[in-house]
């Protein structure tokens, strides 16, 4: 008898079930993906890499970029990172120092190795081109999804088959995109493709993620991309970010990322 | 000898842990200067040098060793050959948290872009550009301790580093000085360059703001009086006794600080300190123009009056359409409690404003144009205006070129006072460096 019954709530609790869900609004379901996707790649602990960057122009002539990074997660406030430039070699030393926020602007500071100074900057411009490349600092700083409006499009597949959720993402606050629109994968939880709308709305360049590795930490599998592939549509030069090395699950010291590590 | 034990123990603490993390950089740049033609056979007009830098660094968590020194030989003016040390230290981190330092350290303690009240540690050579004077490392022992959300250090520095000057044939205020001497009570004799000296400063990191203050007790390196303390009266007027010149430097206390905040795209930076000095001893010196017109005689006796120098600045932030970066700057300072006369004797900026771009272009050969103007808003026509503009070559050689002119017209015929010094010593410049 309490089996049938157990069995029967079953049965109506699908049926009850099924209208709150198709009541979700694109909205909705934007935003439950972009915390679902954020919920899978927290507890990463901290990150160390050494990353490559190729510039490549119009005209197909290469430059190479090269840099280092530390990245702290926290689990109140937005991530901890510090990137340390290494080539080309007149800015060899300069180190970025990014304290990001989940509301606020992220807090950042710039070492100039040759006068010894520490600079506070403002990270409200993030626009602006990352070392010549086609990517910006909005580009590779946090994706706290606090600072933008996720609105699902539709689910779709690679053409290998893969499952993908496709997402519109708006910021929120000043920006040099209108939108991006994001090519997620169901298993990764990471995007394949974003493709990036300068303010006009019109396509400005699309970033393919590609080369990813699963590092287990603790109980997780965390996917990252170890590479990037950036192409600006509308000035035909591209860029190619890519990881030589990475790891995860590093236990960094609260000191690396204070204003005295910039020294 | 001390210097030499120090020297040693950097040495071998470097030698202990050199297989951990090594990093090293270094350049070579071959600079040239030509100044406008003055009529002077005495002074050069054209400066080419060679000016080499290099840095290594050692680290094995939580020890680290850093050098990093320069040198410039200039073929035309061997006044302005010389080899500073700007790092040479040796620091551990302590039970996680407290930094112990010892070493010569360069110290960079600004806020603003041009005028930097605050940051006045280390020596300088003033054969460099006014507004960013090049420095010399400081011996200092250091202890850094976490406090709130930032730091607390206390410093010791046990010598007094000689800044360097423009020789006879330069046209950077060409002078003729004897050895510094350190005023330290009434004791005036001494070449002596021992001297305790310390300091404490707390840094804190409040929201969007950056704030640093600090207590300073040493010989002041920026503001020398120069003049003698050999002389005599003769028929009621005080003469001299020597003919050359000595840049005396007193012992100073100073409280300042920094304020930093970003609003946005703006960023406001406020600078400040308050000094008192030394005032055991006074010393003949030249006297003020404009004390000239009302008193006889060609000289008085001083010392540095106390007074207080604060400046502010701030900074906007745009990008503009191709990805270029552009930072407007608008900055300030003056020198208070004391009369013009004063101000004019004690910094080239006394009451000035600047104002200033750069354009980073975010190209591959990352080009940028950075340019200044610095008025003087308490004399007539006195200016400053600096133009630069830099473009990587390749991955490793860089060129930077540029033009700096100087205008600050004599106002009495008898004597030159603060920016007039340099009156007429415009200049271009091109530097062409390799890195490595």
């Amino acid at each position: 008898m309490s089996i049938k019954i157990l069995s029967l709530l079953s049965i109506l609790s699908l049926f009850v079930g099924q209208p709150a869900l198709s009541k979700e609004t694109p909205e909705q379901k934007g935003l439950r993906i972009a915390k679902l996707t954020r919920d899978k790649n927290e507890g990463f602990k901290g990150e160390t890499a050494e990353m490559e960057m190729t510039l490549i122009d119009a005209y197909n002539a290469k430059t190479v970029r090269e840099m280092t990074s530390k990245v702290m997660e926290d689990d109140k406030d937005g991530d901890k990172s510090l990137m340390v430039f290494l080539n080309p070699k007149d800015v060899k030393g300069t180190k970025m120092l990014t304290h990001s926020h989940k509301d606020n602007d992220d807090d950042q500071w710039l070492f100039l190795p040759s006068l010894r100074r520490v600079k506070r900057i403002s990270s409200r411009n993030k626009s602006s081109s990352f070392m010549g490349s086609e990517f910006s600092y909005e580009d590779l700083g946090s994706q706290e999804i606090e600072k933008y409006n996720y609105k699902w499009i539709k689910d779709a597949k690679t053409k290998a088959g893969e499952k993908l959720w496709i997402l519109e993402r708006v910021p929120k606050k000043k920006s040099g995109y209108s939108k991006m629109v994001m090519y997620v994968s169901q298993t990764k939880n990471n995007p394949v493709k974003i493709d990036y709308f300068d303010r006009k709305g019109e396509l400005l360049k699309s970033a393919a993620f590609s080369e990813y590795k699963v590092y287990k930490i603790g109980s997780k599998s965390i996917y990252r991309a170890h590479k990037i592939h950036m192409k600006n549509v509308q000035t035909k030069k591209q860029s190619i970010f890519t990881w030589k090395s990475r790891k995860l699950g590093v236990n960094h010291k609260d000191r690396d990322f204070d204003k005295r590590s910039l020294k | 000898m001390l210097k030499y034990f120090f020297f040693a123990f950097l040495l071998l603490a470097g030698s202990v842990f050199a297989q951990d993390e090594y990093s090293g950089q270094g350049q070579v740049a071959l600079e040239f200067r030509q100044f406008e033609k003055d009529q002077s056979e005495l002074t050069e007009d054209t400066n080419i040098s060679i000016f080499s830098r290099i840095e290594q660094r050692y680290k094995s968590d939580p020890f680290e060793h850093v050098f990093r020194g320069y040198a410039r030989v200039d073929k035309k003016d061997q006044n302005r050959s010389f080899v500073a040390l700007e790092d040479a230290y040796f620091s551990s981190f302590l039970a996680e948290e407290y930094k112990l330092l010892a070493g010569y350290k360069l110290f960079n303690w600004t806020a603003t872009e041009a005028f930097h009240p605050a940051d006045v540690i280390n020596s300088r050579n003033f054969d460099s550009n006014l507004e960013n004077l090049e420095k010399k490392g400081e011996l200092t022992l250091e202890f850094e301790a976490p406090f709130f959300d930032g730091v607390l250090s206390f410093y010791y520095f046990p010598r007094f580093e000689e800044p360097e000057y423009p020789g006879e044939r330069s046209r950077l205020s060409s002078v003729n000085l004897e050895r510094s001497v350190v005023v330290d009570g009434t004791d005036t004799t001494t070449n002596e360059y021992w001297s305790t000296q310390y300091a404490i400063r707390m840094t804190q990191v409040i929201f969007d703001a950056d704030i640093s203050l600090h207590y300073l007790n040493h010989i002041d390196r920026n503001m020398p009086l120069v003049g003698t303390t050999n002389y005599t009266t003769i028929l009621g007027s005080l003469t001299p006794l020597t003919a050359k010149a000595t840049p005396y430097y007193f012992r100073k206390t100073q409280i300042g600080g920094t304020y930093q905040q970003v609003f946005g795209d703006l960023i406001l930076k406020l600078e400040f300190a308050h000094r008192t000095f030394e005032q055991d001893t006074k010393v003949l010196t030249a006297k003020s123009a404009v004390l000239k017109s009302v008193g006889a005689g060609a000289y008085e006796t001083k010392f540095i009056e106390n007074h207080t120098e604060a400046a502010f600045g701030l900074e906007y932030v745009m990008s503009l359409p191709g990805g270029i970066d552009a930072n407007f700057f608008l900055e300030g300072n003056g020198i208070f409690g004391v009369d013009e006369v004063e101000r004019l004797e004690r910094s080239t900026f006394q009451r000035d404003v600047m104002v200033g771009f750069r354009l980073a272009f975010n190209d591959v050969m990352g080009s940028e144009i950075y340019a200044t103007l610095i008025t003087d808003i308490e004399r007539d026509s006195e200016y400053l205006m600096n133009l630069k503009y830099s473009r990587r070559l390749s991955d490793n050689w860089k060129f930077e070129g540029g033009l700096r002119v100087i205008e600050a017209p004599q106002k009495n015929p008898a004597i030159k006072e603060g920016l007039e010094v340099l009156d007429g010593d415009s200049y271009i410049f091109s530097t062409l460096t390799r890195y490595f």
